[in-house]
C-alpha cells in the first residue's frame, strides 16, 4: 500500500490517543516519537478524552474500541453528535483488540475512518494516515449516519497509493487468521 | 425523507505531506519499529503475568470459572492487546479466543464449558515448555477457528 518515495512530517499533528491498557498505550506512544509526532496527548478513561475533545482540536484521534463503559464507538458517536464542534470531521481510527466483523461494522456506522487491530503495527497505522493525508473524501452529515463518504469514486487513485480491495482479495485467498488488516479495510 | 449534507472539511493531515523537514515514510516505519522492539522483553513479562492468571482461572471447577468468566476475558483482552508486540502471535490469537467465547456468552448465552476449556488448554501449550513451530502454532489455532465457528462464536 505504501510508496517508499513518500515524505511526510508529522512533527506538528496533533493526535489525541485514548486508551487503557498501560502496555498498548506505551506501544502507541512509541510508534508516534518514532513517527516524529511531538504532540500526542494521552487519556487513559473516556472522561479524560470528552474534556480533550471539547478544549483542543485534533487532527487525528485513536480510539480504543474496548474500554470499558465508553468505548471508542460510542466516544467516535459522541464526537460526531456536534456539527459545531471543533473536533466533528476529525478523523477517528479505533484500535481494537479483538476486531470482530460486527465490531467492524459498528466502527464504520460510527463515523469512524478506519479499524486498526492491536498490537498496533507501524506500518498500519502510517498506511492509513497516508490515506487520510492523500485523501480527499466530503464528509456526510445525515440523521443516520455522520462521517466519512465512504463511496468510491471512479477515479484512479492517489499517487503511490494501492487499491484496498485488491490487498484484501489477495490476503482472503489464504485466510490464516480470523481477520487480517486488509479484510477489516475492506469492510470500510 | 432523510435530510443528507455533505461538506468539505480541511484535510488538516494534506499538510504532512512534503514539506521543509519530511522523513521517508519507511524511515519513520523502521524507526517506529525499533521503539516497539525494545518494548519487547516488558511486554513479554507482562503477557507471561496475565497468562499464567488466566491459566490459574480457567482450570478451576466449572461452577469457579463460570464465575471469573468476566476477570478471564479482560485479562485475555490484555494479552490479545500485545502479545504480538513480543512476537507472541499464537498467544495472542489463542486469547483473543478466549475473550470471544466469554463474548459469546454474554451476548448470546453461548456457554461450551469443554470449549473454554480446550482453549485454556490451548494457551497453555502455546505458552509453556519449548515453543511449537510456526506451523504448529497455526495448526492449534486454526482447529480452534473451527471450533469456535461450530458452536457460534463469532470472531
Amino acid at each position: 500500500m505504501r510508496s517508499s518515495n513518500i515524505r511526510m512530517n508529522l512533527r506538528h499533528t496533533r493526535v489525541l490517543v485514548i486508551e487503557d491498557n498501560p502496555h498498548s498505550l506505551e506501544i502507541i506512544s512509541q510508534i508516534l516519537v518514532g513517527f516524529g509526532i511531538n504532540q500526542s496527548q494521552k487519556c487513559e478513561t473516556m472522561e479524560d478524552a470528552n474534556l480533550a475533545v471539547e478544549k483542543s482540536q485534533f487532527d487525528i484521534i485513536l480510539a480504543d474500541g474496548e474500554m470499558k463503559g465508553q468505548d471508542g464507538f460510542a466516544f467516535t458517536r459522541h464526537v460526531r453528535a456536534d456539527p459545531g464542534a471543533c473536533n466533528f470531521t476529525t478523523p477517528i481510527i479505533i484500535v481494537s483488540g479483538c476486531p470482530t466483523r460486527q465490531k467492524i461494522i459498528e466502527a464504520r456506522d460510527s463515523g469512524a475512518s478506519f479499524v486498526i487491530a492491536k498490537p498496533m503495527v507501524p506500518g498500519a497505522l502510517l498506511d492509513r494516515i497516508i490515506w487520510i493525508a492523500k485523501g480527499d473524501r466530503d464528509f456526510v452529515v445525515a440523521d443516520t449516519y455522520r462521517g466519512p463518504d465512504r463511496r468510491f469514486r471512479n477515479m484512479p487513485l492517489p499517487e503511490g497509493v494501492d487499491e484496498r480491495r485488491a490487498a484484501a482479495l489477495r490476503m482472503a485467498q489464504s485466510p490464516k487468521r480470523a481477520l487480517s488488516q486488509d479484510e477489516i479495510d475492506s469492510l470500510f | 425523507m432523510a435530510r443528507v449534507r455533505y461538506i468539505t472539511p480541511e484535510n488538516r493531515l494534506a499538510r504532512t505531506l512534503g514539506g521543509e523537514g519530511a522523513r521517508f515514510v519507511e524511515d519513520m516505519v523502521q524507526d517506529a519499529k525499533g521503539r516497539v522492539a525494545a518494548l519487547a522483553p516488558e511486554i513479554a513479562s507482562f503477557v507471561a503475568a496475565e497468562v499464567r492468571l488466566i491459566l490459574e482461572l480457567g482450570m478451576q471447577s466449572e461452577e469457579l470459572v463460570f464465575a471469573d468468566c468476566r476477570e478471564i476475558a479482560d485479562a485475555a483482552l490484555r494479552v490479545a492487546e500485545v502479545a504480538g508486540a513480543a512476537d507472541r502471535h499464537a498467544i495472542g490469537d489463542a486469547a483473543r479466543g478466549i475473550r470471544a467465547m466469554i463474548e459469546g456468552l454474554f451476548r448470546g448465552g453461548i456457554w461450551h464449558s469443554d470449549a473454554l476449556k480446550l482453549h485454556v488448554d490451548a494457551l497453555s501449550l502455546l505458552s509453556n515448555g519449548p515453543r511449537q513451530s510456526d506451523e504448529e502454532e497455526a495448526r492449534i489455532l486454526e482447529r480452534l477457528k473451527r471450533m469456535r465457528a461450530r458452536i457460534g462464536v463469532q470472531d
